[in-house]
């Protein structure tokens, strides 16, 4: 006979696998650390491709103010700038990076916490039928 | 007000039931509508230009999740303006490479106001976004709506100088293309003005309709509408943009109706039955302060069933 109590659960665990379940795998993958150091990686790289297309685009756009420039153009200084500009983007992109991906993995963490208490009950209700 | 509850209950209803059918439903007339439009606007390639081509997209899109219509409507996008000009498409694909690496890394699944925003902008209901973003949505899916709107303005720009851009192609001509192209971009005064009044517009909303206060989604869509017009008639005359006053005029009504029945249907409260209780334990007193949703049950209807040789039956439906 169907236990009722215990359709209800698995139905709430299928329903978190089936929406949730996708979005939460890396809560119970990895450790808050590993899990944003991930995300901190992807974002390294997202963010530099960023960058390259943005000085790209303004290169572009200031063609002729650029080639006029290019024989009197102090390389060192030019460059100490870009490096400036490229850490000061990519610290602001990488502190958006760890606070969203801090609260993702803080309320992901939650959501995996209720769902192990649900098959936990169901797991109850399992041998409390056996026996 | 009970006609249009039994009305809700029954769509819910009915939506309850059919939902595995009305969903695809829902994304092919979107997809249709995002793909017509692309090519009424921009259909510089003439053989994505047509009917089957069309119908087969939003059919595609039927089947995918959300997130995949945007990259079809990207990608529809880019091979037009790539018929167009290669330099517009280079632009085109700056601008979605950026979007795509700033903002949906972090939330993908928000594609769906970017996709709507520019459809919305097109029949003048642009404030419905952030109105309904700052209702339903989080606070940052604000910027999705913001995102819309670049793509937007940049597309407008392109429409209004494709004879221009799609002119002659040397590599001076190029440079040249290039630069006004960005140009239509950045010095747009115009886009500035509406996407700070859409971002202040959705924080706006989003703070008055979480205030525990009655009827704090009215407030919330009252107030978002009255400061989207006050800022965007404002920026008008402060910018001296003409011809755009009836139309914010109008925009505004409409929005403000769109947003009334959003509310109607997603957060439909009775605040003549609200309920206030308090109450202690060892730790906090509590004041809590419950509203019923409001809702009518459907009508039971009799059928009663005559029959010339047995005796009357009825059934309950």
């Amino acid at each position: 006979m169907l236990n009722q109590e215990r359709v209800c659960e698995m139905t709430r665990l299928a329903i978190f696998d089936q929406k949730e379940g996708e979005e939460c795998r890396p809560m119970i993958q990895y450790f808050c650390k590993d899990y944003i150091a991930k995300e901190m990686i992807k974002s390294m790289i997202s963010g530099t491709l960023a960058f390259a297309v943005i000085v790209a685009a303004f290169l572009f756009y200031n063609m002729e103010k650029v080639m006029e420039k290019l024989s009197a153009l102090d390389i060192q200084k030019t460059a100490v700038q870009a490096l400036l500009c490229y850490a000061g983007f990519m610290g602001g992109y990488l502190l958006i990076t760890y606070i969203v991906y801090y609260i993702r993995y803080t309320k992901g963490r939650q959501r995996v916490k209720k769902y192990y208490m649900h098959l936990k009950r169901v797991n109850k209700l399992y041998r409390e039928e056996e026996t | 007000m009970t006609g249009l509850l039994e009305l809700k209950e029954k769509l819910k209803s009915i939506y309850g039931k059919y939902d595995l059918y009305i969903n695809p439903l829902f994304k092919f007339a979107l997809a249709l509508c995002v793909f017509s439009l692309i090519n009424g606007n921009i259909g510089y390639m003439t053989k994505l230009d047509t009917l089957p081509v069309v119908l087969v997209l939003s059919l595609a899109c039927s089947i995918f999740p959300v997130s995949v219509m945007l990259v079809l409507a990207v990608f529809v996008l880019l091979l037009h303006l790539y018929a167009l000009s290669l330099e517009v498409a280079v632009v085109a694909c700056v601008l979605f490479l950026l979007i795509a690496l700033l903002y949906f890394r972090f939330v993908p699944k928000d594609g769906i106001y970017a996709l709507l925003t520019p459809v919305c902008l097109h029949y003048h209901l642009g404030p419905v976004m952030p109105i309904a973003v700052g209702l339903i949505g989080k606070a940052y899916s604000v910027l999705s709506v913001v995102c819309g709107t670049f793509v937007w303005f940049f597309l407008e720009g392109v429409k209004e100088n494709a004879s221009a851009l799609g002119g002659s192609n040397t590599d001076v001509a190029a440079i040249s293309k290039f630069t006004s192209v960005l140009n239509q971009l950045i010095g747009n005064k115009e886009m500035y003005l509406v996407v700070v009044d859409f971002l202040l517009v959705g924080v706006i909303v989003q703070c008055i309709r979480s205030l525990s206060i009655d009827y704090a989604w009215t407030a919330a869509i009252i107030v978002g509408a009255l400061a989207n017009f006050i800022i965007l008639f404002a920026g008008y005359v402060l910018l001296g943009i003409s011809g755009r006053i009836p139309g914010l005029v109008v925009g505004s009504l409409l929005s403000m109706a769109v947003a009334l029945i959003l509310e109607f249907l997603f957060f439909n409260l009775d605040y003549s039955r609200t309920e206030r209780v308090q109450f202690e334990d060892d730790e906090y007193y509590y004041y809590v302060k419950a509203v019923p949703k409001m809702y009518v049950a459907g009508k039971e209807k009799r059928v009663k069933h005559f029959s010339s040789k047995g005796s009357g039956r009825t059934a309950r439906r």
